[in-house]
């Protein structure tokens, strides 16, 4: 069912030379020729499968919809067949004939009459057709006063009201507004999935390519050109601009995709190349990873202005994002012959897991209309992985953060079983990543309401801390957290503690004889897992309380423990705010990070300075902390640069303690309270002591 | 072709029923302009050429007799008139609907000739009133109006698809006919008696197939007489010969047809 075997279809209209020609040529008795042939398609062939999408596209006069019409069976092809088998739909020119003087309801009657259904059917089918058009009271009135669009949504709703064998649609795509184009769309994509054989002419690219399993280039009446849709679509791009002279090229990449070029060659792309913002070569860019794109362009010509436009395009051809220096009013004037340009072009690489192809072109002006120096499709293709985003579908990259609250429906019950300060309990959980010394002193207790967890990929340091800890309720895990799971380098450092899955930056441990404990001095081989690798396995549903201290890789280890850091009240975080470490995350990084996972910045602690002299004798100058703009803490500052300090952030929720429930916020005094950090719950206790009302 | 036909029957009928809903739809009096238009018609022509102009019919001295003279030709010519008229532009009226929807095209003319005959009962029905009450009926001969108007549609569907098909390819067809048309009205003996014609112009009036089928209604519907059958064998004939025209030339062009819309 629903095929269509187009094959040698020709079609010719006759002229004539005069109006009177025709009238000769009718009562001349041997039937005289007087006509000359105009053939508008030629030797046309070509099958669309059961289930297949095909795409016919064409400049206008090309024959599209001459061959659509000869398909639907409107008029006859002058020599060849055309089969089709199945039940046949189509949407020629916008509508399907619908009388202006009929209402829509009469109309849909008479469409459907057209399309083959009983009145029965007809009536049964009418609610449907009804509520897809969404044309409201019109549906009643005379489709005379009909706007276009709703013209358009009714035929389009009458016309695939069933699922036909064989769908045929004509640029009908691109009337209506958004919404409706949306939805008629997903339902041309469902009877696509239950497998409609569609054929579709459009100059919608988008449509093209989405759709389409192959395309079908008409120019002059004959197939210039059938393949895969995004090739097929460059090609026709090409062709949109060729004026005399120009060339037009097509070759094979390895990688499969089309290389298409074409232009007047007065100025040419000579090499396009992708790097990180540092200048190494790039094959691979990782989600969100800043690149650049570079591109060497010759100049042939004396040219008037010059524009070089730049996209990135996806495996099936459509357009990512791209934008030319007419827009960025970047266009050169009075490029003279001869000479050497070289564009730079900046950006994040915030695209989905795939591979994407660079397009780039020269023209004179904002299109490639008018004129087209330079076009290059599929100049060069890379790949995008994820190597520190959380796993995402789609083609292009845009952190989400949920917010997430559960209804507190029954907190009354529960406020009321629960008095403030109550201990809590479950044990609060404490994760310390990168835990050394005696790390644990504040949460270990005869009461144990705290299970701690640290972490350290020094084996020895573990078993020395788990000594140290022995009776208590901590657990010490000898791995190193990362962003992800896997075998990392362990940079080993003069002092341990320094030790870093980042290579530490030679030029500031040389320098500053503060950070010589972070000279590199041997690296090893580490096992990695990611903090929500680790608490899925040993069980662990929520971490009250983390802190990471890792030198450098804080950020990373945060993205990795992504639901089990959303599940936590209070972070301390080492950040950063010149690096260390190369590669490292800085401070505004976490920062924004943190944001967007729902924790605000409480305070920094513990901001260390580091001078090229070493000795930070030299009083610098006196810095001072306010709070609330009343009372003044004052403390010496002995000069030199702002390296890192500790980043405290607090859950948004725990500053709302009216949408916790009781536990919750017993929970949140003791945490904060034993963290040495009472100003954070001091909403919570005032909302306890008023009883729990605002 | 026929076939094509029955299966659209149901369009067909639903495409006659429309028709007549939208003709009176904005309208307030609704269908009953069906019958106020050609009553109009008739009381101007009875007016004018019976009491201004003191037209009496030679040998019939009735105060109606005028009147029903007229219908039988006016109601009659009128149905002929429109099925021709509007099946000459029947295929450049629905262009839209050719262009872009395949389904048999001779709906279009049968959908036509259906709704001129809705209308052509409607009005004939009221006349046949007219004659009862009014004492005229004319007994037996009334079914004579059965064959007269058999040979009336055929001829009327023969020229109408005939000069549909050409009208497509040459629109002089169309403005030619029309005027055509105003002078066959007229040299037809509808609102004038054959009789008062000179010898030489009745003569004439053989070549006219619309005079042989008007005058049979006239004859059978006002003075009770059976039609003169040997005069209907020139129109029967002719309303054959250009159903078999007219379907030839739709045969032959009907492809070339949605080119030249």
């Amino acid at each position: 069912m629903g095929t269509i075997v187009v094959s040698h279809v020709s079609k010719a209209f006759k002229q004539y030379p005069t109006r009177w020609a025709r009238l000769l040529e009718w009562l001349s008795p041997g039937r005289q020729s007087r006509h000359q042939q105009k053939w508008v398609l030629q030797d046309i062939s070509f099958i669309v499968r059961p289930g297949e999408a095909v795409g016919v596209i064409g400049l206008n006069g090309a024959g599209k919809s001459t061959l659509l019409k000869m398909i639907t069976g409107t008029t006859q092809p002058t020599s060849g067949s055309i089969r089709i088998t199945g039940r046949v739909a189509a949407l020629l020119e916008l509508g399907i004939g619908f009388h202006p003087d009929f209402t829509g309801r009469q109309n849909v009657v008479m469409a459907g009459q057209l399309l083959g259904y009983d009145l029965d059917d007809i009536a049964m089918l009418m609610p449907s057709i009804e509520a897809f058009a969404e044309i409201g009271d019109y549906m009643d009135q005379a489709v005379r006063v009909y706007s276009s669009g709703m013209q358009m949504r009714l035929a389009f709703s009458v016309a695939t009201a069933r699922r036909p064998d064989v769908l045929i649609v004509d640029e009908a795509l691109s009337v209506g507004d958004a919404y409706f184009q949306h939805k008629s769309f997903e339902r041309i994509r469902a009877f696509q999935r239950e497998g409609t054989t569609l054929l579709i002419v459009s100059h919608d690219k988008q449509a093209i390519q989405s759709i389409c399993d192959r395309a079908v280039l008409l120019e002059h009446g004959r197939v210039a050109m059938e393949g895969a849709p995004e090739a097929v679509m460059d090609y026709y791009n090409a062709l949109l601009a060729a004026h005399q002279g120009q060339q037009l090229r097509q070759s094979q990449l390895p990688q499969g995709q089309v290389k298409t070029v074409s232009g007047t060659l007065e100025a040419t792309i000579e090499a396009i190349r992708l790097t990180d913002v540092q200048g190494e070569p790039l094959a691979v860019a990782f989600v969100g990873q800043a690149v650049k794109l570079t591109l060497s362009v010759a100049v042939h010509a004396d040219l008037d202005s010059l524009v070089l436009g730049c996209g990135i395009k996806d495996r099936l051809g459509q357009m990512m994002f791209g934008t030319n220096t007419y827009h960025t009013h970047q266009i050169l004037h009075g490029v003279k012959r001869g000479e050497q340009l070289e564009f730079e072009v900046l950006f994040d690489a915030n695209l989905g897991v795939g591979s994407y192809s660079v397009h780039a072109s020269l023209v004179r002006n904002h299109s490639h209309i008018e004129k087209n120096y330079h076009w290059v499709d599929g100049g060069l293709v890379f790949e995008v992985h994820n190597r520190d985003k959380y796993e995402f579908v789609g083609s292009s990259w845009n952190e989400m953060s949920f917010q997430i609250r559960r209804d507190a429906a029954d907190t009354g019950n529960a406020r009321r079983a629960t008095e403030a300060g109550e201990t809590p309990d479950r044990p609060l959980v404490v994760v310390d990543v990168g835990c050394r010394w005696g790390f644990a002193e504040k949460f270990v207790g005869p009461d144990r309401r705290f299970q701690v967890y640290g972490f350290d990929p020094d084996e020895q340091e573990c078993a020395r801390l788990r000594e140290l800890y022995a009776n208590q309720a901590v657990t010490l895990v000898p791995m190193g957290l990362a962003g992800t799971a896997g075998q990392r380098t362990l940079h080993l450092t003069q002092e341990p503690a320094c030790s870093s899955l980042l290579p530490p930056d030679p030029a500031l441990t040389e320098r500053y004889p503060a950070l010589a404990c972070a000279r590199q001095v041997s690296t090893m081989e580490v096992a990695t897992t990611t903090l929500d690798g680790w608490a899925e396995q040993n069980g662990v549903h929520a971490a009250d309380h983390i802190k990471i201290d890792t030198q450098g890789t804080e950020l990373e280890i945060l993205k990795g423990g992504r639901r089990l850091v959303q599940t936590a009240r209070c972070l301390e975080v080492e950040v950063e705010f010149n690096p260390i470490y190369r590669g490292q995350a800085l401070f505004a990084e976490v920062d924004l990070y943190l944001r967007s996972q729902g924790f605000v910045l409480w305070k920094l602690s513990n901001q260390v300075h580091y001078s090229s002299d070493g000795a930070p004798t030299l009083l610098g100058t006196e810095d001072a902390m306010f709070y609330d703009d009343a009372q003044r803490v004052s403390r010496p500052v002995f000069g030199g640069q702002l390296f890192w300090a500790n980043a405290h952030y607090v859950n948004q929720s725990v500053l709302d303690p009216q949408h916790l429930l009781a536990d919750e916020r017993a929970r949140d005094i003791t945490l904060f309270e034993t963290l040495g950090m009472p100003d954070v719950v001091i909403a919570t206790r005032q909302y306890l002591s008023n009883g729990g009302v605002e | 072709m026929l076939r094509g036909l029955w299966s659209y029957r149901g369009f067909i009928k639903e495409n006659v029923k429309r028709e007549f809903q939208v003709k009176y739809r904005n309208s307030l009096l609704g269908p009953s302009w069906a019958v106020v238009n050609p009553l109009a018609m008739i009381v101007v022509y009875t007016l004018i050429f019976a009491q201004v102009m003191n037209t009496r019919l030679p040998g019939n001295g009735q105060p109606f007799a005028y009147s029903i003279y007229l219908c039988a030709g006016i109601l009659t010519w009128g149905l002929f008139s429109e099925i021709t008229s509007r099946a000459q532009n029947t295929f450049l009226e629905n262009a839209g609907l050719l262009k872009k929807v395949s389904f048999p095209r001779l709906c279009l003319p049968v959908v036509l000739v259906a709704s001129a005959l809705v209308n052509f009962s409607i009005i004939f029905g009221l006349f046949t009133l007219f004659l009862i009450f009014s004492g005229n009926f004319p007994g037996w001969t009334f079914l004579a109006a059965v064959p007269l108007l058999l040979i009336l549609v055929g001829l009327a569907v023969g020229l109408g698809i005939t000069l549909g098909v050409l009208n497509v390819f040459f629109r002089d067809v169309g403005q030619f006919f029309g005027i055509f048309l105003q002078f066959w009205f007229w040299l037809t003996p509808i609102v004038y008696p054959a009789s008062i014609l000179p010898a030489q112009a009745r003569d004439l009036l053989v070549l006219n197939p619309m005079a042989a089928l008007v005058t049979g209604f006239q004859v059978s519907l006002m003075d009770g007489d059976w039609p003169e059958w040997g005069s209907l064998v020139y129109p029967g004939v002719l309303a054959l010969v250009l159903c078999v025209v007219g379907m030839l030339l739709f045969r032959k062009h009907a492809g070339d047809m949605v080119d030249e819309l």
